[in-house]
């Protein structure tokens, strides 16, 4: 049997504004088997990007309760939150978020650098060149296209081997070409280090490749696939 | 520390994101060591210079011989000590004499400094001594050589002495001043003062007891002198003596130096407060550069304590490398304005002391904890959620906290800089009443230029929608604007008033000569031979010698007489019907026509001493003769005019009958450039004067005038770096001040240029921002500066307070022209980036 590596219980999320308390999830259960691919989908503002927040740990649920493999994120404090996330996760954004003021190989390398590791260097470069990016190593975010800006991001997420990677609409800034490029990449790499990927997308193609699919529409999962 | 800490603080320089934060702080350090090593360093030459005009550290002086009290204390205290006395006697040789200065040493005499002496009469081989004549010996001044007519190894007689003449003297370092020092120098040994059998009741002898030693025992003897005569005035014993310190021996220039001191200080906070909001500034932008880089770092699972502990790493770096750099670069700087101070100050420079050093570091320190940390104070507490909701609210460290900080941090510097909490407490008062006048006038400037705009053409009306769009940002750029500009005008309105106020102080005609002691009889023709000779004189003053006596027909009691130093001796009584120069009557009136009785004026400062006002009647004694007179009024004083000064002045009658000798001060003679020695800068009329009236007494104040001016000019240009280092710093905070809404601009513009705009559009536009910007914080400045010149004039420079229209305009014009130019320069990316670039540096 395989392991879940993610599991959500009941978890909504509420938000008080000015007038009124906005109920962005609401009452979402789900169970993520270690090594599954699975996509988030749904029209915007459906609440996925808050979803993919709370199961990474980087927001807490107003209710329910998260599990991080054995870790419940939920009963732990934002130093524990970010001591589970250093040892577990890994991020893909839509805005790429590279640092500006880093060369390409120094912002696969940060992550790495920062948790201690002494081969970071090394295995940046080697990750760059899974990307395709061994000759632009030195180059600045702002030297380089949209698509290969997020292949720099995705070495970088890849290189700290995370269990889990928690991709944020990793095409929608790419045209469809760059976006096809990109997400072959993503699963190939996912596919070399054995990581779970929870990817949040509205482009039906990507969510296609997952092995599974969610669906949520007004802050309730509608299917799971 | 950790390498990464160095890492991530080496990325962050390289990438041009601390260039602003360094700089100001790289510049407050270097105006701060520059300033302190500058003035510590004068500031000790200097004393040491007074030191030697003193030949001592201290001396305690009274016309009878100092009580062993004085003497013994000193020794106690482990001062070294040497005695003088100083009188006016007649020397012989042969058939010649001269009513000469005799001055009487001990061997261990002087302290500090050295005498010059010569052997030879062509002053061939001059050599320093730091010792007096032996006995049997007598050192001599060029011009009594001349006058006696005698060669080395001739001898003179002095009393019933007879000594060898065995040196010229060439120099002497407490030559000094005063009426005493009026005659030709004879120099002899203290030894041989009894035997020449001078010395009498009732003889006219200034004794001197000199002391040197370290600062602390120095400053303990002041100490005890003070307590001790504070006890004398309770006891109500007659004063006879005072402590002479370096402080008053040369008052004037001294005064000089400290203005000149105040006035770079008080720059050199200045500078302090400019690099301090510019870093304030910048460290927001580094800030909001960072909050990027925090949030993928929590995301990555760094802990908010790893995070600041690693903020703190790389501040401590950065104040660490800029403190020393700016040290570094404020040594440097220091000699450049010990360059031109050069010659300033005969004796050599002596080190710095630690404090400019400590001074300098506490200040780079002080500055980032003050300035940058608050900025940066939130980073740690960022959520990670902000990688994916970039539109999450900064926690930002409270305004009115950061302001607190701030101002608690300027408070230490300039506290600790200007060691005065008066002035500390005024800049800082200007500043915030500069914040408060900035956010109501500019709000209400900021309505008025938008209404404006509405109907202008394309690019105003764009330039002034975007600084209301923009107006917390255009208010805190206003408050950067306005707060430097007022600070380079108060540097400017400081610097011309104290220059003008010093020049007014020494006009080109101030005298150049005292020539007193002239008989009635020979008034006419010393004023003749004055005339034959080219010279002016200011006006002739009668002059004689007397005391007060009694005050309404009581007699004056020890103790009223032990309150002022103007009734406990001897002083000048003259008389006139003029107003004497740069006096002014405080109280009563000076006569329009001839009083009933006997009438006189007193210096204000000596009538509130002594109790006595307007219609009181004051018994004088001349001679033994008593006399009395009403009090007509009371006068304003400026002792430092090197005019003839009178603390007493009679309606003229009052003093014929006691034979007056007259006195004048003599204007800008031209002295002969002589050798150095040989009748030493002698004007050309003092030795016809010395010759053919030789009971007349010409004192020269050629030098004392000549070294003030040099001060003068030396501290102006002096001034004039220290404002260019000032101005630099106003610089930084304009760059720091646009650096503010820069991001925002870039986007807006590769926007709008992606849309079409011209580039003619954009930069019209922004230089419509600009110089509107310039004008509103050039008005704000012009009427901040006027009135924190207004308290300065008034407190710290004791000036009459002036209106300044040209500040005003100055302020208006350079803040529309330095901010548009600055601010098009700061832009240059904005307007030459291609859009699609600035939208990617962006993300």
């Amino acid at each position: 049997m395989t392991e879940t590596i993610l599991r959500a219980q009941n978890v909504s999320k509420h938000v008080r504004t000015a007038d009124h308390q906005l109920t962005i999830l609401n009452d979402v259960s789900l169970d993520i088997a270690s090594g599954q691919s699975v996509a988030i989908v749904g029209p915007s503002g459906a609440g996925k990007s808050t979803l993919l927040g709370l199961l990474a740990g980087l927001d807490t649920p107003s209710v329910g309760k998260i599990w991080l493999g054995e870790h419940e994120i939920t009963a732990t404090n934002e130093e524990g939150r970010a001591a589970i996330r250093a040892k577990m996760v890994g991020f893909v954004f839509q805005t790429f978020q590279l640092l500006g003021s880093l060369t390409a190989l120094e912002n696969v390398s940060l992550p790495m650098e920062l948790s201690g590791q002494t081969d970071a260097r090394l295995k940046a470069t080697e990750f760059l060149g899974k990307v395709g990016l061994a000759q632009r190593v030195t180059h600045y975010p702002k030297q380089l296209s949209g698509g290969e800006q997020q292949r720099v991001a995705l070495a970088r997420a890849f290189a700290c081997s995370p269990k889990i990677l928690f991709a944020d609409e990793p095409t929608g800034n790419l045209d469809q070409a760059t976006g096809q490029k990109i997400s072959d990449l993503l699963f190939e790499l996912n596919q070399q280090s054995d990581t779970t990927l929870i990817l949040v997308t509205h482009e039906q193609r990507l969510a296609e490749r997952c092995q599974q699919i969610i669906t949520i529409d007004d802050g309730r999962v509608v299917s799971q696939t | 520390m950790r390498l990464i800490d160095i890492k991530l603080l080496w990325r962050d320089w390289r990438g041009g994101q601390l260039n602003l934060v360094i700089s100001a702080l790289v510049l407050a350090v270097m105006v701060v060591t520059a300033v302190s090593l500058f003035a510590d360093r004068v500031e000790r030459g200097l004393n040491q210079q007074i030191s030697s005009f003193l030949a001592s550290d201290l001396a305690v002086r009274g016309g009878i011989e100092i009580s062993e009290e004085y003497r013994s204390k000193a020794l106690e205290l482990g001062l070294n000590t040497a005695d003088t006395a100083s009188f006016r006697s007649m020397v012989f040789a042969g058939q010649n004499n001269h009513l000469a200065s005799v001055k009487a040493v001990s061997r261990a005499y002087p302290l500090r400094g050295e005498i010059e002496l010569s052997d030879d009469l062509s002053v061939g081989n001059p050599m320093l001594k730091s010792n007096g004549p032996a006995s049997g010996e007598a050192w001599i001044e060029a011009r009594v050589f001349n006058l006696l007519d005698i060669e080395i190894g001739d001898k003179i007689e002095v009393g019933y002495l007879s000594l060898t003449v065995s040196n010229l003297i060439v120099n002497e370092p407490d030559r000094g001043s005063g009426f005493g020092a009026a005659g030709g120098r004879v120099m002899i040994s203290l030894e041989d003062l009894p035997a020449s059998q001078l010395v009498r009741p009732g003889s006219r002898i200034g004794y001197r007891l000199l002391m040197s030693g370290d600062n602390q025992a120095i400053r303990a003897y002041q100490d005890w002198y003070q307590q001790r005569e504070q006890a004398l005035k309770k006891s109500s014993e007659i004063k006879h003596f005072r402590l002479v310190t370096p402080e008053n021996a040369e008052e004037q220039l001294a005064d000089t130096m400290q203005r000149g001191r105040a006035f770079l200080l008080l720059s050199g906070t200045i500078g302090v407060l400019l690099a301090g909001l510019a870093m304030a500034l910048a460290s927001q932008r580094y800030a909001s550069r960072l909050t990027d880089q925090v949030a993928l770092m929590k995301a990555w699972g760094q802990s908010s304590g790893a995070i600041r502990r690693s903020q703190f790493t790389r501040l401590f770096l950065i104040a660490a490398t800029s403190t020393l750099i700016g040290m570094l670069l404020g040594w440097l700087s220091h000699y450049l304005l010990l360059e031109v101070a050069k010659g300033l100050l005969n004796v050599e420079l002596p080190g710095p002391s630690s404090r400019p050093w400590i001074v300098a570091m506490i200040t780079g320190f002080v500055c980032v904890l003050g300035f940058a940390l608050p900025a940066l104070w939130h980073l740690p507490t960022i959520a990670p959620l902000r990688v994916l909701r970039r539109d999450l609210p900064d926690s930002l460290l409270g305004q009115g906290k950061r302001l607190a900080i701030g101002i608690t941090a300027l408070l230490i510097l300039t506290y600790w800089y200007s060691e005065s909490l008066v002035t500390s407490l005024l800049f800082l008062g200007a500043l915030f009443a500069l914040f408060g006048i900035c956010a109501l006038i500019a709000l209400q400037f900021l309505k008025l230029v938008q209404g404006f705009g509405s109907w202008r053409g394309s690019f105003t009306r764009l330039g002034l929608a975007n600084l209301w769009r923009r107006r917390g940002q255009t208010l805190v750029q206003l408050v950067g604007f306005s707060t430097t500009l007022m600070l380079l005008l108060i540097v400017t309105g400081m610097r011309t008033n104290l220059i003008a106020e010093w020049q007014a102080q020494l006009p080109d005609d101030t005298p150049s000569h005292f020539v007193y002691n002239v008989a009635d009889n020979e008034v006419q023709s010393v004023k003749q031979l004055l005339k034959k000779a080219e010279v002016g004189t200011t006006d002739w003053y009668p002059m004689v010698r007397g005391r007060l006596v009694a005050i309404n027909g009581e007699a004056i009691s020890r103790e009223r007489m032990a309150q002022s130093d103007g009734l406990s001796r001897e002083v000048n009584f003259t008389q006139t019907t003029e107003l004497p120069v740069e006096n002014n009557v405080i109280d009563g009136s000076w006569w329009q026509a001839p009083p009933t009785g006997l009438e006189f004026s007193m210096e204000e400062r000596v009538a509130a001493e002594i109790g006595v006002g307007v219609g009181d009647v004051i018994e004088f004694s001349i001679g033994g003769l008593k006399f009395d007179a009403r009090l007509a009024s009371t006068r304003s004083v400026n002792w430092q005019s090197m005019t003839p000064n009178f603390y007493v002045v009679f309606y003229p009658g009052a003093l014929d009958k006691y034979a007056p000798n007259w006195v004048t001060a003599v204007r800008a003679a031209k002295t002969v450039a002589a050798e150095r020695g040989a009748l030493v800068k002698q004007a050309p009329f003092v030795s016809s004067m010395v010759r053919e009236f030789p009971t007349a007494v010409v004192i020269e104040l050629g030098d004392i005038i000549g070294r003030i001016r040099d001060v003068i000019n030396r501290v102006t240009q002096g001034l004039e770096l220290i404002l260019l280092l000032v101005l630099l710093c106003g610089a930084l905070v304009l760059f720091a001040a646009i650096g503010v809404s820069y991001d925002e601009r870039l986007r807006e513009n590769a926007i709008l240029r992606t849309l079409g705009s011209s580039k003619k559009i954009i930069v019209g536009a922004l230089t419509v921002e600009y110089a509107t910007l310039g004008a509103i914080a050039g008005v704000i400045a012009g009427a901040g500066a006027e009135v924190v010149l207004y308290f300065v004039q008034k407190n710290v420079f004791d000036l009459v307070p002036q209106w300044h229209p040209s500040l005003w305009l100055l302020g208006i014009v350079s803040g529309t022209l330095l901010i548009t130019v600055l601010g098009l320069l700061r832009s240059k990316d904005i307007i030459s980036v291609p859009p699609l670039q600035s939208l990617r540096q962006l993300g």
